[in-house]
């Protein structure tokens, strides 16, 4: 029973983090289109007053949308001097230790996310140009980084192991929401 | 007491193996938190407005451009326009690492961005033809440098920006310095596989001339896609960002219509680039912390007043900025660094009669080092992601230092003879 819930939780998980980094996907491809776009409008005498701010906006909420698909796959930038010199106990203790000072600098980060996204929305912040409304970019923040944090978590309770780091698996590739 | 928890926060955490950006923006946290009184909640505001920027929506968007390239069998058409040009050098196509960052660097205006679009289409055909992994990082690491010194440049626009200086006058300073420094590379690649040919397999067949002129007929594409991004950035059509994203388009209609892309590795195309964009960028995110909690404390103004109150002379002052820089690099990507530095420092090295576009490209050159200088050395990490760490960070940093030498040898040409940034915008201005 235990065991069949750690597999749905790590199912459900391994579909947000797919999901979340189809939708950067999505973004980036949305900033080329917006920038092509931008520079054919000026050409036609018709210049897109939005682009600056809309690129800027799909730029952070497209970084934080693979955020989980790359702790989920373990493909962060890391020093691994020591981990690689490590082995069984110590490698076991340093990679806990690891995830522990990943989880306390992401819910830190979180617990300064939530007032500065409650300041956005109680008071309808909007971009100074385009006067789009800013709290739904800024949501990805909190949602993408909890969504971390869970991820981090189940790896750490052994819900999820680490996935192979010389899998890459593409956009059409089906590994991500299979076990 | 500020650096010990500089220095030790990051060797604690970093040496966790947990990702770096988290390690440099816990480190950035808690200095905060101790140091400027709890002030934690700037952090959530520096990475709100770093990642609202018009520029750096160039850094994905030219991932992607090398991610299209990659896909459509232009890497393998390059490699073979490019090897009977170097079959019977020593370095062989490591040489061609060099030549195409030079190139890329004239399309992409990023040192990151040719890194990773250089390294993604390099890295896997080179590896697979035998040559050695830490030399072909390193060459793309330290030819990745190329892309901030030769125009378009991110550094010199933001240097030109902040200190009312000519961005004209500035791109065309870093052309020759640029091509020196890529020459010096080239120089060095010869030597070390000249004595040591087992880093990089040696093709001992014959090239005619026709045969190398034939095999640029394979690339004309590339050529093409190079020109419509410098065309349109010279030709005031559009912005460097802008460029960017028309290069994207073209050349997805390119590698359509004469290479190998589908619609299936267009989407795989792009998915790949938000991952890597992703995992470079959750670096600069944690950079971004540390260096709002550095800054916020005005610790390097504080080290460079204290240098500029020390009397020295001229090219003694120079050569602690550079050193200083050097030190901060190892903490700082490249242009936060310098948009952080450059209040005092522009100041300090104009009053001690030091031409500003000179400044402009030693300091480009500087931050260059930074690029390629671990922790925080953003080629480096580009490239173990994009080796999927096959190759570490530290290996990389190792394989990186020859490199590194050069662009400090190429300070101290600099410095004895200035007319080699000041040549060409003399000229042309």
């Amino acid at each position: 029973m235990a065991r069949s819930f750690g597999f749905l939780v790590a199912q459900v998980l391994r579909g947000l983090a797919f999901a979340c980094a189809i939708a950067g996907s999505l973004g980036i491809a949305a900033i080329v289109c917006i920038i092509s776009t931008s520079v054919v409008m000026r050409k036609l005498g018709t210049p897109l007053h939005v682009t600056e701010e809309v690129v800027g906006l799909l730029l952070s909420v497209s970084l934080l949308l693979a955020l989980p698909m790359i702790t989920l796959r373990a493909q962060h930038v890391r020093v691994a001097l020591l981990v690689n010199a490590a082995g069984g106990v110590w490698l076991r203790a340093l990679t806990v230790l690891g995830m522990l000072l990943s989880l306390i600098f992401f819910g830190w980060l979180m617990l300064e996310i939530i007032p500065w996204f409650e300041f956005a929305y109680d008071r309808n912040l909007k971009t100074q140009t385009s006067r789009l409304l800013l709290y739904p970019w800024m949501a990805v923040m909190p949602v993408t980084i909890v969504l971390t944090m869970a991820i981090l978590l189940a790896r750490l309770v052994g819900i999820l192991p680490e996935e192979k780091e010389d899998a890459r698996p593409g956009f059409t590739d089906q590994s991500e929401t299979m076990t | 007491m500020f650096w010990t928890t500089l220095i030790g926060g990051l060797v604690a955490t970093a040496g966790t193996g947990m990702a770096l950006g988290a390690a440099l923006g816990l480190t950035g946290l808690v200095i905060l938190h101790v140091f400027s009184n709890g002030a934690t909640s700037l952090a959530v505001d520096a990475i709100w407005n770093v990642f609202n920027s018009f520029t750096l929506s160039a850094v994905p968007v030219f991932i992607l451009l090398g991610e299209i390239l990659l896909r459509s069998g232009v890497s393998e058409r390059a490699y073979t326009a490019f090897s009977p040009l170097f079959r019977r050098v020593p370095g062989g196509l490591l040489h061609t690492n060099i030549a195409v960052c030079t190139l890329f660097g004239a399309v992409s205006g990023s040192s990151l961005s040719t890194a990773a679009a250089v390294g993604s289409v390099a890295y896997p055909e080179m590896t697979k033809r035998g040559y050695n992994k830490d030399m072909v990082v390193g060459s793309l690491a330290g030819g990745g440098t190329l892309g901030l010194l030769i125009p378009p440049s991110l550094s010199f626009l933001i240097y030109g920006a902040l200190t009312e200086t000519s961005i004209g006058r500035l791109f065309a300073a870093g052309i020759v310095p640029g091509l020196m420094v890529g020459s010096f590379f080239m120089a060095y690649l010869l030597v070390r596989c000249a004595r040591d040919p087992s880093l990089a397999p040696r093709d001992e067949s014959h090239a005619s001339l026709f045969e190398i002129i034939a095999g640029f007929r394979h690339i004309w594409p590339i050529l093409a896609l190079i020109a419509a991004v410098i065309g349109s950035i010279i030709g005031g059509l559009a912005t460097p960002t802008e460029s960017a994203g028309l290069g994207v388009i073209f050349a997805i209609l390119l590698t359509s219509i004469w290479g190998d892309l589908t619609f299936r590795k267009l989407l795989d195309a792009i998915y790949h680039s938000a991952l890597l964009f992703a995992s470079v960028g959750f670096l600069v995110l944690g950079a971004t912390i540390l260096a709002k909690s550095v800054s916020i404390l005005g610790v390097p103004q504080q080290i460079l007043e204290t240098v500029a109150e020390s009397g020295l002379g001229a090219y003694s002052v120079l050569l602690i900025v550079v050193l200083i820089y050097l030190l901060l690099g190892c903490f700082f990507d490249g242009l936060s660094l310098m948009i952080m530095t450059l209040p005092v420092v522009f100041p300090l090295l104009t009053g001690l009669g030091f031409d500003p576009i000179w400044i402009g490209v030693v300091i480009t050159i500087v931050i260059e080092i930074g690029q390629v200088t671990p922790p925080v050395g953003l080629n480096l990490s580009v490239l173990t992601a994009l080796t999927n760490n096959e190759v570490s960070l530290g290996r990389v940093a190792i394989a990186t230092v020859p490199y590194w030498l050069i662009h400090l040898f190429a300070i101290v040409l600099l410095s004895l003879f200035p007319i080699l940034a000041l040549f060409l915008p003399n000229l042309l201005f």
